[in-house]
């Protein structure tokens, strides 16, 4: 019925399902919503190459393409749009930097104590207005880098040889920011009778690119990541990502936006997992270590958007279920807001705090001092607004092997 | 391979009605659902049969789904199932405070629309309390600056025809203050209900039509009366103007139609149901005549979900439970169950659209039993743990008889039951 996903406005039938969903036009008039701007707009392209202006305030969160029920991929023919838009049109600086997480990483980490000086910088920044003039939301946090990258933790790291393998896809996040979410889960895959192998020639996914418009340069990540995919694959070992928006743009978006163009992507995606996921699946086959130890303690769980829209529903809820002492519900109050780097743009700040309110007031009514959520730009957002702590769940299962507390 | 008591496929009434029924026996329920169903098109209303022949009405449900053939659907489970599906559907409401009423014996329940016609339904919420109307003296239409799609003027001139002329008539225009609109999103009812969800807006809009409108009354509003399945608004304003109130049915997308999804969807995850979203079923694994798995195509690779019993409620064309490959086929995509084609396709549409006969088109879909086992065209049972319900069923036209969600809740309600044995 879909067999090419992308070439399909014509399936939208203008139900309004996609309206309804979308959490930015539930926060702005401004916004024209999913189905205007995607498919409407979409048709209209093939008659004059037009662009719509309030294509800006799309976060690609992907609540339209949930709702649709024709398959049409409404979020990505906005991004397609958003880049065709940038062919005629200069990037602000801020939108480079933006765009760009990982090219700002490496210049942090060449630096001697670059980590160090450079979450100095943001808090100086901060106070000097930098931030602000920069098109920067200077009300919150910017992602404080790690003093050392997962690429360097993973090195000293011990593990046992191990027949069965899988390979790890870091992202950004997990390798810039929070690298100690990575080694929990060597722990975690150790203690399932996996090693874990890390390819040091991983580049960004592209998500920040693809949002920002950057598509060439996306596609250009696309092209190594799916080569080195592709080797790893072919020696049969599965692909795991901590990250849901990375899981998402190299299982599914390399295909809506890149297909035709580059090899490979469709047979890697059979092998690109979620690390939740993929630990669910060990479960539902009987494979899983269920050999928790205690970890008692309430928590609450919030479902990124782009994990809901990869139709695997919560893997980590069920996973979380099987530990013994963890109380966990699961939020079910949407969107938080902050998409990636749209959150951290200044003129959707606001927005993005009005999109992430139902989640947060569900949070704070809830009493847990803890959140759970695969995503890390979720994470930060939650942090922000809610004003919890949060973790990934993998690191609560790492702890429930090692019979920790938390 | 971990399995599932029941795997529903549809995330629609039906699905989400017969997923509830399931896992209130505390049966392990997957329910894979893919898009938002027709709730916010379709609305909120259970309508349960108004026309069983032709263009004239039925006193009450039950004295029409008694004049039915006995292809109908209805008439497979009969008038004490019925009355059972309804109870359920009724119970399920009240326990989630959002209670709705009407039964199968009552006289018709008739609705205005936002065109000012009258339609009528079974079971609804507390907002659509069309009745009233038919005693006041005055009748106020609200309308709200800058809501598209809306025209309080051609609603008076309408409803004027069915309540009579005699009434007195007055349209009032809230204003919603929503400048930022100029220029971007038309407004919708549905921009509007997210308003009156809010304390300030509630109070907002009451405050404008206090102003204006003299207690006792009728007050006829677009459906804006929230986004929740919770009477707040519409008990907050009907004691504050000391009116009737009443809500009309309007083009999508339907607030009472989100406001049912919502309380069906809360409803289901208290009772467990494991819901996995965007995931499209496009096949199963059979063997000897029994459904082992089904598999769905996620986003990059297929899953299989085992199961002993299969739910199917993957709705007709639009919710694409059925497909037509060619003006000549119909098919059924996850079990490849026949589907009943009365006729050709020459004769699959009556060209009369406002004609007073059933259109074949509508009423194409699978053939089930008394339990909804899907037969085939000898009346045998084709799988013994797959039930069908909703509007993959055949042998009805939910629009012309407007009995859609009725035919979707009941059949989702005895599905139920067939799967937990009679229970």
């Amino acid at each position: 019925m879909d067999d090419k996903k992308i070439n399909l406005p014509d399936c939208c039938v203008a139900c309004t399902a996609c309206i309804t969903a979308c959490p930015v036009t539930a926060a702005t008039h401004k916004f024209r919503g999913p189905k205007m701007v995607g498919p409407a707009q979409s048709r209209l392209n093939f008659a004059e190459n037009d662009s719509e202006a309030s294509l800006e305030y799309c976060s690609n969160c992907k609540n339209c393409d949930i709702a649709c029920p024709s398959s049409v991929p409404i979020s990505t023919l906005n991004m397609l749009a958003r880049a065709k838009y940038y062919e005629t049109h200069p990037h602000s600086q801020r939108d480079e930097m933006m765009g760009h997480p990982e090219k700002m990483s490496k210049l942090v980490e060449k630096i001697p104590f670059g980590a160090f000086l450079a979450n100095m910088g943001m808090t100086i920044g901060r106070s000097l207005g930098i931030i602000k003039v920069m098109g920067l939301a200077d009300q919150r946090p910017l992602p404080a880098y790690s003093d050392q990258t997962f690429a360097s933790l993973f090195k000293s790291k011990q593990q046992p040889e191990l027949e069965k393998k899988i390979v790890f896809f870091p992202g950004c996040i997990i390798n810039y920011n929070e690298p100690q979410i990575g080694l929990d889960l060597i722990d975690v895959m150790n203690k399932n009778g996996y090693q874990v192998i890390f390819d040091e020639n991983f580049v960004c996914c592209g998500s920040p690119l693809v949002t920002t418009g950057f598509l060439n340069e996306a596609k250009k990540n696309a092209q190594t990541n799916t080569s080195l995919i592709k080797q790893w694959v072919d020696k049969g070992y599965p692909i795991l990502t901590l990250c849901t928006s990375c899981s998402l743009m190299i299982k599914d978006e390399y295909q809506e936006l890149f297909e035709g163009e580059i090899p490979d992507m469709e047979e890697n995606a059979k092998h690109i997992f979620d690390a939740c996921e993929f630990l669910e699946a060990l479960y539902q086959n009987d494979q899983l270590n269920e050999n928790f130890g205690e970890v008692s303690h309430e928590f609450m769980y919030h479902a990124p958007c782009h994990l809901r829209v990869q139709g695997i529903g919560l893997p980590a809820m069920e996973l979380l279920k099987l530990v013994p002492g963890v109380k966990v519900t699961d939020a079910d109050a949407g969107c938080c807001g902050i998409s990636g780097n749209y959150g951290y743009k200044a003129e959707n700040y606001n927005l993005s705090m009005k999109i992430g309110n139902t989640l947060f007031d569900t949070v704070k009514a809830s009493g847990v001092d803890t959140v759970l959520t695969d995503c890390g730009t979720c994470r930060a957002q939650i942090e922000h607004g809610a004003e919890v702590k949060t973790m990934h769940p993998i690191s609560i299962l790492a702890k429930a092997y090692h019979n920790d507390v938390v | 391979m971990k399995k599932n008591d029941v795997i529903v496929i549809g995330g629609g009434l039906s699905g989400l009605i017969s997923a509830i029924a399931v896992a209130k026996k505390e049966k392990s329920v997957t329910l894979l659902r893919f898009g938002l169903g027709t709730f916010e098109i379709g609305g909120g209303l259970v309508d349960l049969m108004a026309y069983p022949k032709d263009n004239r009405p039925c006193r009450t449900p039950a004295e029409g789904i008694q004049q039915l053939s006995p292809a109908h659907p209805y008439s497979k489970m009969g008038l004490p199932v019925i009355e059972k599906a309804v109870e359920f559907f009724l119970n399920l409401a009240k326990e989630a405070g959002y209670e709705y009423e009407g039964s199968t014996n009552q006289d018709l329940h008739w609705v205005p629309t936002a065109v000012g016609t009258m339609k009528p339904t079974g079971l609804y919420s507390k907002t659509f309390d069309g009745e009233m109307l038919k005693d006041a003296k005055t009748v106020y239409l609200v309308d709200f600056k800058g809501l598209k799609d809306y025209y309080a003027k051609m609603t008076e001139q309408n409803l004027k025809r069915h309540l009579g002329e005699e009434k007195d008539y007055k349209i009032v225009i809230v204003d919603p203050h929503m400048e930022e609109a100029i220029g971007g999103r038309d407004i919708m009812t549905m921009d509007i209900a997210r308003w009156i969800d809010t304390k300030e807006g509630l109070e907002e809009c009451t405050k404008q039509l206090k102003a204006v409108i003299k207690p006792g009354s009728a007050v006829v509003l677009p459906q804006v009366l929230g986004t929740r399945p919770d009477y707040t608004p519409y008990i907050f304003l009907k004691k504050e103007l000391q009116c009737g109130i009443t809500e009309t049915l309007c083009i999508p997308p339907s607030m009472s139609g989100m406001r049912l999804y919502k309380m069906l969807h809360d409803c289901a995850r208290k009772y467990g149901v494991k819901i996995i979203e965007q995931a499209k079923a496009t096949g199963s694994v059979i063997r000897d005549g029994r459904c082992e798995a089904v598999l769905v195509n996620g986003v990059g690779k297929e899953h299989t979900y085992y199961a002993d019993h299969f739910i199917l409620a993957t709705g007709g064309f639009y919710g694409s439970g059925l497909y037509a490959p060619s003006a000549k086929q119909v098919t059924e995509p996850v079990f490849n169950l026949p589907v009943n084609v009365s006729a050709g396709e020459e004769t699959w549409a009556n060209l009369d659209l406002f004609s007073d006969k059933k259109q074949p088109f509508s009423q194409v879909g699978i053939e089930v039993d008394h339990e909804m086992h899907p037969i085939d065209s000898k009346g045998q049972c084709i799988l013994k743990n797959v039930f069908v319900t909703g509007r993959n069923l055949s042998g009805y036209d939910f629009s012309f008889e407007k009995s859609g969600n009725g035919v979707a809740l009941v059949s989702a309600y005895q599905a139920a039951v067939s799967v937990l044995g009679g229970e």
